[in-house]
């Protein structure tokens, strides 16, 4: 079943829930403004905002006052609050001058927010739990990320199971006159958009990452609009930071890092 | 008794006037000085850090303070360079017997410009652990987690063993996990490893390591280290805790029982405590 990413009138004092992968959203609209509560679960399911049970007491809640004429909500996909890492399956080589395209996918995040002249946002719920990790040497700079558990694809056919996930192209460039070899790859999602295109599938801008050595950090541009894998794909959600020019950062990583003993 | 107006008149202007001058001008110059450093401190805060940004305001200050102090003896008409002799003389006294606070002064610089931590890092220092609330000129402040204040003198910190705990970002977390012998030990480390793979708080990489430390007559000892986000240190450490027991307790592991060794005359027997 697909998840339907729309703007939702509410009743006072009715509960309402969602499904979308591991979470489980309870939304009531209360007297001075809204009450969510939330769970992450196994197995995965996908429905709709429907009129429910209220939540069990023992979840997560949150509550939010906000102006008396914030009666509708509005379920909007977002991406997750750190950079994420892909690890492909195997290192990959890409020759020199050359360049490679591949497909992640990300799982969204669930915002839920007010259908008002300024939305008000009532929450970012995470729609699957995924393991933090850390991207670089443990006694030198690096950054904390989420850990894919999807694999790097270099064809969009070979994507399966993209339902509540964003798919991101990935275009790696080495610019140098050496073969490049890589292990994983970290992705600043934060400055992305999510679009959605008429077949229901989500989908970020493209993500450039240049290579220039092992010494240097990568250049990473950010597309403007939809991919052109998704043409006439709608926009959902702006980023969460809007990408600077010039932006360099380390990204590409050969080595995964192991125990010093 | 009468007054003799025209004295008094001149008393005040030759001593009253003048004093109250000075003081005026004393107060100025500090207010003046506490300005300039509160200016400066806003300005490098954002550049150089909390910590450097205060130790230069509060010299700044000092030096500001100084310089009005002097500039109030010149006008006064005090010959200002036997004043400085007079000072300098007073100052090889006053080192000898302030050198403890020379000392601790130094050594706040010194930490200043090396930075080992700065104001926030969470420190452990001759037993006490806490998170740097200042570094002053002569001592640094660390608040212990049940809210006292610790106040450590600056020599001490640059003499001494102190470690800071949040230099990095991320920690690993080693956990000394002992089973009963009789267990099979690939299993234990299988069902570890599944439990810090269900935890999100665990990073895949740092890849986490589970290893076989000892095998005595009572248990198997495993080492598990995992690294985690600093800031999630103790919750993390806790909830691994808490999964691995209940798990254990979920596939049958048993932990190693308490044993005492009773020794009976040449001969010796074994108790074995049993659980419950």
């Amino acid at each position: 079943m697909q998840f339907d990413w729309n703007r939702y009138t509410c009743e006072t004092g009715v509960t309402y829930a969602c499904e979308l992968a591991q979470l489980r959203l309870w939304l009531q609209r209360i007297p001075q403004g809204w009450q969510t509560a939330f769970r992450h679960e196994v197995p995965h399911g996908f429905a709709p905002l429907r009129t429910s049970i209220p939540a069990p007491s023992h979840v997560e809640r949150r509550r939010f006052v906000t102006p008396p004429d914030a009666k509708a909500v509005r379920l909007v996909p977002v991406l997750p609050d750190r950079s994420v890492v892909s690890r492909p399956e195997e290192r990959i080589e890409i020759a020199p001058r050359h360049k490679g395209l591949f497909f992640v996918t990300v799982p969204v995040w669930l915002r839920v927010q007010t259908e008002t002249p300024r939305p008000i946002a009532l929450g970012d719920y995470p729609t699957a739990l995924l393991s933090k990790t850390w991207f670089g040497h443990p006694a030198e700079d690096g950054e904390i990320g989420y850990a894919l558990t999807t694999r790097a694809r270099q064809e969009i056919a070979s994507l399966t199971d993209v339902e509540g996930r964003a798919i991101c192209p990935v275009l790696i460039e080495n610019h140098t006159h050496e073969a490049m070899v890589f292990a994983q790859f970290l992705l600043s999602v934060r400055h992305m958009s999510v679009y959605q295109t008429a077949d229901g599938k989500l989908w970020t801008n493209e993500c450039r990452m240049g290579y220039t050595g092992s010494l240097f950090p990568a250049s990473i541009t950010f597309g403007r609009t939809a991919p052109e894998q998704a043409k006439g794909a709608k926009l959902l959600s702006e980023p969460r930071e809007a990408p600077s020019s010039g932006l360099t950062a380390r990204v590409i990583a050969d080595a995964i890092f192991k125990q010093p003993f | 008794m009468t007054i003799n107006t025209s004295k008094l008149n001149a008393a005040m202007s030759d001593y009253a006037l003048p004093f109250m001058g000075i003081c005026a001008w004393l107060i100025f110059g500090v207010w003046v000085s506490s300005l300039l450093a509160r200016l400066l401190y806003t300005g490098l805060s954002h550049k150089l850090g909390a910590d450097k940004a205060r130790a230069l305001s509060k010299g700044a200050k000092y030096l500001l303070i100084v310089l009005f102090v002097v500039s109030l003896i010149r006008g006064a008409g005090v010959d200002i360079t036997a004043v400085l002799g007079a000072a300098g003389v007073a100052g090889v006294a006053i080192g000898f017997a302030s050198q403890t606070s020379l000392s601790n002064l130094i050594s706040g610089l010194f930490l200043v410009l090396e930075r080992p931590f700065k104001i926030g890092d969470l420190i452990e220092v001759d037993g006490s652990t806490g998170t740097v609330h200042s570094i002053e000129l002569l001592s640094t402040y660390i608040r212990a987690f049940d809210n006292r204040v610790i106040r450590v003198p600056n020599e001490m910190l640059a003499k001494s063993k102190f470690v800071n705990l949040t230099r990095y970002p991320i920690r690993r977390i080693d956990l000394d996990i002992r089973v009963a012998c009789k267990e099979d030990p690939i299993r234990v480390m299988t069902v570890l490893r599944e439990v810090i793979i269900a935890n999100p708080a665990c990073f895949n990489e740092p890849e986490p390591l589970i290893a076989l430390k000892r095998l005595s007559g009572v248990s198997l000892d495993f080492l598990v280290a995992v690294w985690v986000d600093r800031k999630e240190f103790l919750a993390t450490r806790t909830s691994l805790l808490r999964d691995i027991k209940e798990r254990f307790d979920r596939e049958g592991i048993s932990l190693p029982y308490g044993r005492v060794v009773v020794v009976q005359g040449a001969g010796e027997s074994t108790i074995n405590f049993v659980k419950g």
